[in-house]
Parts: C-alpha cells; sequence; structure tokens
C-alpha cells in the first residue's frame, strides 16, 4: 500500500514537474477556459451573466470543457519518445498509472478553477450566491466524477487518429449526471432560504464512486502501447 | 391535432422505425445473399 | 465456400407481425379510454414496452462490451455493435412517443421534465455509440473502445435516472391500469420484444459476415478491404 502511494506520488509528481517546465496544458487550457467565459458572458449579454445561477454555470462549463482538453494532454505526454512503453515495462500496477492521471488532471483542472474564477466575477461581476465553500465542494465532487470518466477514456482512445474530439463526444453524454446534479443542487442552493440538498450531494457522491471504481477497474484493459 | 391524431402518430412512429429498420436489414441481407452467390465457385 | 444462413427465420417475422396486429386491434378497440388523461394515454401501451427493450438492448451491449473485453473475440463486438444499433433505434422511438405524448398532454413537444431529459440523454448515450465507432478505423482499438463505452454508457443508465430525478418534476403522472389495459400492455411486450430480438440477430450475422468477408479477402491477398464508408456504416 505504501509502495503504491509512494508510486502515485513520483509519477503525480513527474507529469506536473513536465507540465511546470513547458507549461503547454495549462496555458492552453486557461486560455480557453477564458474565451468560454467571455464568449459565453459577451454572448448572454451582461446583465445576465451577474446573476447566480447563469455564473455558476457559466464557469462549470468553462471547467468542463478545460478539463476535456486536460486529460487528451495528459495522456498525449506518454506519446513522445514511447514514454508509454517505458511507462508499461515497468513493475507499475495499471491501477496506479490510472490515479496518477486522475490526480495530474485533476490538479489542472483545480488551477484551471483557481486562475479562471477571478478573471470572470472581475470581467462580469459574477455573483455566485452561494458561500464559496459551498460551490468549491460541489464543483470539487463534481470534477472528480468527470476526471475519473475522462481519464479512462483518454487512456482508450489516446492512439486513436481523432483524439480530441472524440474524447470530448465520448466524455459529455456519460458525464451529463454530473452536471444535471451539480446544477439542480447549487440552483436549489441558490434560492433565497435554499440549502445544499443532501439528496443532491449523495447522488453526485454516488456517480463518483461508481466511475472511480469502475474506470479504476476497466483502465486495465485500456492501457495499450 | 387532436388527443386521436396524436396517437395515430406514435404508433405510425414506431411502426415505421421498428418495422422499417427491420425490412432495411432483410434488403441488405438479400444483397449480401446475392454478392455471396456471385462470388462462389 | 460455407452455405449462407437464410437471415431469419420467416416464420418468426411472420408471428411478430401477427402479435404487432393484435396488439393495435386491442389498443383500438379493447382497451379502454382512461378517464383522466384521455385518448392519449394509448400511446402507453406501446411506449413502455419499447423503453422496457431499450434497456434490455442496452444491457446486451453491456455484456456483449464484456464479454469482448474478457476474451478479445471480435463476435463480441460484433453483438455489441448490432445491440447498439437497436438500442438507439428503440431510444429513438421512445423520445418520439414521448414528446408526441407531450404535446398532446402539454401542448409542446419539449419539456425539461425528468422523464422527457431521461430519455434524451439515453438517446444521447447510445447514439454516441454509433457514431465513435465508424471513427475509429483500426478495428481492433474500434472494439476496445466501443467496448469500453458501452460498459460505462449502461452503468451511467441508473445515475442518469438518479440526477434526474433531482429536477423540478413539473408533471407528475400516474397510471391506474385496468384488467383490460393491464392485457393490453402485456400483448404489446411480445412483438416489442420479439423485434428486438431479431433485429439485433439479424443485424449480428450480417455484421459478422461481412467482418469474415473481409478478413478472408484480406487474407486471401486481393486488395485490401475498405473497412464499410464513415458514416453509410453507421446503420
Amino acid at each position: 500500500m505504501n509502495d503504491a502511494l509512494r508510486q502515485v506520488g513520483l509519477l503525480v509528481s513527474k507529469d506536473l514537474r513536465i507540465e511546470a517546465r513547458g507549461k503547454q496544458t495549462i496555458s492552453l487550457v486557461i486560455v480557453l477556459g477564458v474565451l468560454i467565459i467571455v464568449v459565453l458572458g459577451l454572448g448572454l449579454g451582461d446583465q445576465s451573466a451577474a446573476s447566480g445561477f447563469t455564473a455558476s454555470s457559466i464557469l462549470w462549463v468553462a471547467y468542463l470543457f478545460g478539463g476535456a482538453l486536460c486529460f487528451e494532454k495528459t495522456m498525449a505526454v506518454e506519446r513522445s519518445d514511447d514514454a508509454l512503453a517505458g511507462l508499461l515495462l515497468a513493475p507499475l500496477d495499471r491501477g496506479v498509472i490510472f490515479i496518477s492521471k486522475l490526480l495530474a488532471n485533476l490538479a489542472l483542472m483545480a488551477a484551471l478553477a483557481l486562475i479562471v474564477t477571478p478573471i470572470a466575477i472581475m470581467l462580469f461581476r459574477f455573483q455566485l450566491r452561494v458561500p464559496v465553500v459551498e460551490f468549491a465542494l460541489v464543483i470539487a465532487l463534481g470534477m472528480l466524477g468527470f476526471a475519473a470518466v475522462g481519464t479512462l477514456f483518454s487512456a482508450a482512445v489516446s492512439s486513436t487518429r481523432l483524439q480530441g474530439g472524440l474524447l470530448t463526444i465520448i466524455v459529455f453524454p456519460l458525464t451529463l449526471p454530473v452536471v444535471i446534479m451539480t446544477t439542480q443542487i447549487l440552483r436549489r442552493r441558490q434560492e433565497v432560504g435554499g440549502t445544499l440538498d443532501p439528496q443532491g450531494l449523495l447522488s453526485l457522491a454516488l456517480f463518483d464512486v461508481v466511475f472511480l471504481i469502475a474506470s479504476w477497474l476497466i483502465f486495465e484493459f485500456v492501457l495499450e502501447p | 391535432m387532436t388527443g386521436m391524431q396524436h396517437v395515430f402518430l406514435a404508433y405510425t412512429i414506431a411502426f415505421v422505425a421498428l418495422w422499417g429498420y427491420a425490412l432495411a436489414l432483410l434488403l441488405e441481407s438479400r444483397h449480401a445473399r446475392k454478392q455471396r452467390s456471385s462470388t462462389e465457385v | 465456400m460455407r452455405k449462407h444462413k437464410r437471415s431469419f427465420t420467416p416464420i418468426f417475422w411472420i408471428i411478430t407481425f401477427i402479435l404487432y396486429g393484435v396488439g393495435l386491434w386491442m389498443t383500438a378497440f379493447y382497451a379502454p379510454v382512461e378517464s383522466t388523461m384521455g385518448i392519449v394515454q394509448k400511446i402507453f401501451y406501446v411506449h413502455l414496452p419499447v423503453a422496457i427493450s431499450t434497456f434490455l438492448a442496452a444491457l446486451v451491449v453491456f455484456i456483449a462490451s464484456l464479454g469482448y473485453l474478457l476474451q478479445r473475440k471480435m463476435w463480441w463486438d460484433d453483438l455489441a455493435a448490432a445491440a447498439g444499433k437497436v438500442t438507439a433505434l428503440y431510444c429513438s422511438v421512445v423520445l418520439l412517443t414521448g414528446m408526441t405524448w407531450a404535446h398532446s398532454a402539454w401542448g409542446t413537444w419539449w419539456t425539461w421534465s425528468p422523464r422527457l431529459t431521461f430519455s434524451l440523454v439515453l438517446w444521447l448515450l447510445y447514439v454516441v455509440y454509433l457514431i465513435i465507432r465508424p471513427a475509429i478505423d483500426s478495428p481492433q482499438r474500434r472494439a476496445l473502445v466501443s467496448a469500453v463505452y458501452g460498459l460505462a454508457a449502461f452503468l451511467d443508465v441508473p445515475l442518469v435516472y438518479m440526477s434526474t430525478k433531482l429536477m423540478p418534476d413539473i408533471h407528475p403522472e400516474s397510471i391506474a391500469l385496468e384488467p383490460a389495459m393491464q392485457r393490453t400492455l402485456l400483448v404489446w411486450f411480445a412483438p416489442v420484444l420479439m423485434t428486438m430480438g431479431g433485429l439485433i440477430t439479424v443485424r449480428y450475422r450480417l455484421t459478422r459476415a461481412s467482418r469474415v468477408k473481409d478478413e478472408e479477402r484480406t487474407q486471401h491477398d486481393i486488395a485490401p478491404a475498405i473497412a464499410g464508408a464513415p458514416l453509410g456504416g453507421a446503420l
């Protein structure tokens, strides 16, 4: 168990160090995120964008599409210099690779959220109307399930011709429950006198558990050089 | 549209979808059979 | 060369067709008109069996996907592909009949009610299954990605259901069935399920036969078989 944790730590720090050096993925992802916010914000007109519900939705959309880009890139890293073959030859449990990629993806998505949200608030005077902590909790739970599915399929499609577009088409229908759940939870919280719906949070957590376990198990079958 | 027309529409959709696809598959298998017999020695 | 199997026993299809006719007759003349919802309620007799069949077909996709993942035999993929097409087809029927009912009951073709939203997401899930397949060139990779997706999509179904339960339920509806209605409903299951099974079987045999033929041709060094036109292969 300690070995596995150590391995995960090593792999994740490897990925994050590579990223820190080039800053390729994170800059792409942040730019995409900002673009989405600007396009949606402008498209909806200044008035609506300031309202709580629309604001959290726009942010969530930005995180999701930015995240999808992350998944593609963190797996693409293994394509250069036959890194993937090296990774597979190492005496590593495939599950460890899954978790490390998942954590790398989550780290990138967190960075995206942390950088893009203040920009959005500044540009459009977004008002979340939900305590930041609660917003962060719901979004984090959502990102977890989203990233589980995304990590699994980024490995599955990484060697195909169409990678990026294919990945987006695959991941989004599967994670629509996450979108629905997070939106409904936030919406209910934003209502006057609203609370964080426990049933909603439980359903969201269930999605996360199901897809974390399923993706972790299936990942084994999916990685091929 | 009356309720009756809606019922009619719904059942027509179901019929066309299911039997239409069945027909399409039938035609495809006929075509495949012809191809097969034409390439048989 | 192997003798080509008949596409499917004609008798099977004749019986199915007759049962379909029986169902229609019962819907029109045997089942009473429901008091609160009126005649539109009769859509239910075809809508529910088709919905159940969609679920069963998706289950076949799940099992076939699992089979391929574990055994890596291509016939599992053929089966998954066939069942996937039928799932998408049946789901389209569920969606369209549901929308027709909605239009009659609420005057609008679409509303984000939990039930319709559920049908839409399900439909998207399996239509995407159809779309991604032709987008992957290598048969093995296609089978692999499809298998993983087939598993994930089915796992998703109860979760989609749960998520739609969180949505505001604008139009609650419950149906109390009289015996005559129950009988009509039961009768409808027969042709709908038979059609599902029959379509999957025929589609499976056709897909498998064409794949085997392609493989044989490639082995005989004839010009490489083109693996089907991109979107033409989707149906």
